[in-house]
């Protein structure tokens, strides 16, 4: 894990604006798609969005699954600081965003953070005691329930080259059979651009590229047969210099119309 | 052709004209208002340079012109540095350069020839450049007397992102543009935490605050509304805890006393091993615990944390003995104190490390130095480690098994 060749890296949302701001790419979404949905986030880092979404945006069960253990930790951390910071709540079922940071970092630092067992639920959904954090790794891990919402920002990638293209596959297709029907995947999948940059830098992806069939331009096609259908995609904010790398990549929103066909996991 | 080496000569620029950027002059007595009210645009750099600068028309179109961060910052810095040292009339720019602490994170680090480019550009009442010695001076004649209480002068900052808290001055530099109204800056104190101080020359209220422009993620507040924060969180912790924990209803605990965390299972495990094999002592409240083991250490840096002082001590004992590896049970350390108490395994551990900082003779100067060797001129007290005992050493093995 040392190497960081899932991506699991340590400072991933410190290098990109710190974890006090809201995460650019869940502002892009409609603002009622969260609300009361079960979602699921794969590769959830340190759990910034996985907090957010059940925080602000009023998720009712939020669960952060990641292939590090030290990030997993670092998330149950992070999710009684954010629960920690949050204000007075005025109205009485929902945290607005003013509230987030409320209360300063010094007092935090100061008086330690208040743990989640002992703080009452912040929001009508309970938080934050609607949020779970596990470490696993996605494509050998069993779920016990379905969602309504899966997240897969920026991990399409590591999935692909640790895993190549069947592995790519298979992850689409466990995302279908997780995603409830009419349920929402939410891709961000990484250009192939990144791969060669990826595969530069890890000595261990150096010859992965090659040897892949699958490119990210095909991953519409590969969902479409794991019974999943584009509603439409989210094109990068350029104006949001201050996000650094964030919102710079396309985002599908895809649904699952119906009963999936998982045509490629059964071929496989 | 001679191109000073630190200028980036890779992306040549077109050299766009003469531009009359005049150097406060000594006819700028006071301290006008509608100097730090004037619009900041004006001050951005263009693509010219000032004709103070000592360059050729050729070396100047190899400039790339510096960054509006560095500008502010060294702005900023020159501020600072002449509200800090009150008696000082002018400074070198190879003094400014050789003070690490004002260029953390500013880019590109400073030179003598892009801070004679940036200082072509600062217009500034407070001082002025001198070309030809290299020297910034003082404004003859600008008094400015800091007769509004520190308390609604000082601004608390998060900035986004966190990590620019510990480089006070590039954030300074940053909220310049937000701050215009209440400018010049008097100080600007950072911390390794996630938030920082600086200090403005005018009184400031949250509203004004509220209002401006900042990026998104920032919080700016006054030393008030911070202070009624604070003590909301605390407040707030506090009837959390007590409405978990019948054991905490004890309201006569106040604050500073109820501050000495509670054992883990392992460590009181661990401690009443050790209370077997040592001299023990029992009260009237059947209190057992091992004389001996608690030390004190005094004037350490006020931001350091428990893993730095575990560190400054495994070196402290590296260099007393070969023959005791330091061990602390429980480093007990609250943030923004100078003291630290500190748990040992066995009393020889203990005098261990009373004997190590007494016969070294250590100062820690910042709050990530783990080696805290004597600098010249620091004017920093020694640590000092004592040994805790008599009623004090029972009150805290005693607020320990509550």
């Amino acid at each position: 894990m040392s190497n960081f060749q899932h991506g699991n890296y340590h400072s991933y949302y410190s290098m990109r604006g710190g974890t006090s701001i809201i995460d650019p790419r869940l502002k892009c979404l409609p603002d009622s798609l969260f609300y009361e949905a079960s979602v699921l986030d794969i590769g959830c880092n340190n759990g910034t969005v996985s907090a957010q979404i059940a925080s602000i945006f009023g998720a009712s069960f939020v669960l952060g699954l990641d292939i590090d253990h030290v990030l997993i930790q670092k998330a149950r951390k992070h999710l009684e600081f954010v629960s920690s910071r949050i204000g007075p709540v005025r109205n009485p079922g929902s945290i607005v965003e003013d509230q987030f940071n409320y209360y300063p970092i010094s007092s935090i630092k100061k008086f330690s953070r208040i743990p989640v067992q002992l703080q009452p639920p912040l929001n009508k959904q309970n938080f934050p005691h609607n949020i779970e954090f596990e470490t696993a790794d996605f494509l050998r891990w069993e779920s016990k329930r379905k969602f309504k919402i899966i997240l897969a920002l920026s991990v399409s990638k590591w999935v692909h080259l640790n895993n190549h293209d069947e592995g790519i596959i298979k992850f689409f297709g466990k995302i279908s059979s997780l995603l409830e029907t009419n349920g929402v995947l939410i891709l961000e999948p990484q250009g192939w651009d990144s791969y060669l940059k990826a595969a530069k830098k890890i000595s261990v992806f150096n010859q992965t590229p090659e040897n892949l069939k699958i490119q990210p331009d095909a991953f519409e096609h590969l969902l479409n047969q794991a019974g999943l259908v584009l509603e439409y995609s989210i094109e990068p904010q350029v104006n949001n210099s201050e996000y650094k790398n964030f919102a710079k990549r396309t985002m599908y929103i895809y649904k699952k119309k119906g009963i999936g066909i998982i045509k490629l996991l059964t071929s496989t | 052709m001679f191109v000073p080496r630190q200028l980036n000569v890779r992306k040549i620029k077109a050299f766009t004209g003469k531009e009359n950027n005049s150097i406060a002059d000594g006819n700028n007595n006071k301290l006008k208002d509608e100097h730090y009210k004037h619009n900041e645009a004006s001050k951005e750099p263009s693509h010219s340079i000032s004709g103070g600068l000592m360059l050729n028309q050729q070396d100047r179109q190899l400039i790339e012109p510096l960054n509006p961060d560095f500008l502010s910052a060294v702005d900023s810095i020159l501020e600072i540095y002449f509200h800090r040292e009150r008696q000082k009339e002018k400074v070198h720019l190879a003094f400014l350069i050789q003070q690490d602490d004002f260029w953390k994170g500013i880019r590109p680090n400073p030179t003598q020839n892009n801070l004679k480019y940036a200082l072509s550009y600062v217009t500034n009442a407070l001082f002025h450049f001198d070309n030809s010695s290299h020297m910034v001076i003082r404004n003859e004649n600008i008094v400015l007397p800091l007769d509004i209480p520190l308390y609604d002068r000082i601004i608390y900052v998060e900035p986004v992102p966190a990590t620019l808290s510990n480089k006070s001055l590039l954030l300074a530099g940053k909220l310049r543009k937000y701050l215009k109204e209440f400018l010049p800056y008097v100080d600007a104190i950072g911390t390794p935490e996630g938030y920082a101080f600086v200090i403005l020359y005018k009184k400031v209220d949250q509203s004004a605050l509220s209002k401006l422009p900042v990026p998104p993620g920032w919080v700016l507040l006054t030393r008030k509304e911070w202070t009624n924060r604070e003590e909301k969180y605390f407040e707030n912790q506090l009837h959390l805890v007590k409405a978990s924990s019948s054991d905490v209803s004890n309201s006569s605990n106040s604050f500073p006393e109820n501050r000495y965390p509670k054992l883990t299972k392992v460590e009181k495990q661990m401690t009443k091993s050790v209370s077997k094999t040592s001299q023990t002592d029992k009260d009237e409240d059947n209190l057992d615990f091992t004389k001996n083991l608690l030390t004190r250490i005094k004037n350490l840096h006020p931001l350091t944390n428990k893993s730095t002082i575990h560190s400054l001590l495994s070196y402290v004992f590296s260099r007393q003995t070969q023959n005791i590896a330091c061990e602390p049970m429980y480093i007990d350390y609250r943030k923004d104190e100078t003291e630290a108490i500190i748990r040992w395994k066995t009393p020889l551990h203990a005098e261990t490390c009373i004997n190590a900082f007494r016969t070294q003779e250590r100062k820690q100067n910042s709050h990530d130095d783990i080696r805290a060797h004597r600098k010249k001129g620091s004017s920093r007290p020694f640590l000092i480690a004592e040994l805790i005992t008599g009623e004090e050493e029972k009150n805290y093995w005693r607020m320990l098994k509550k």
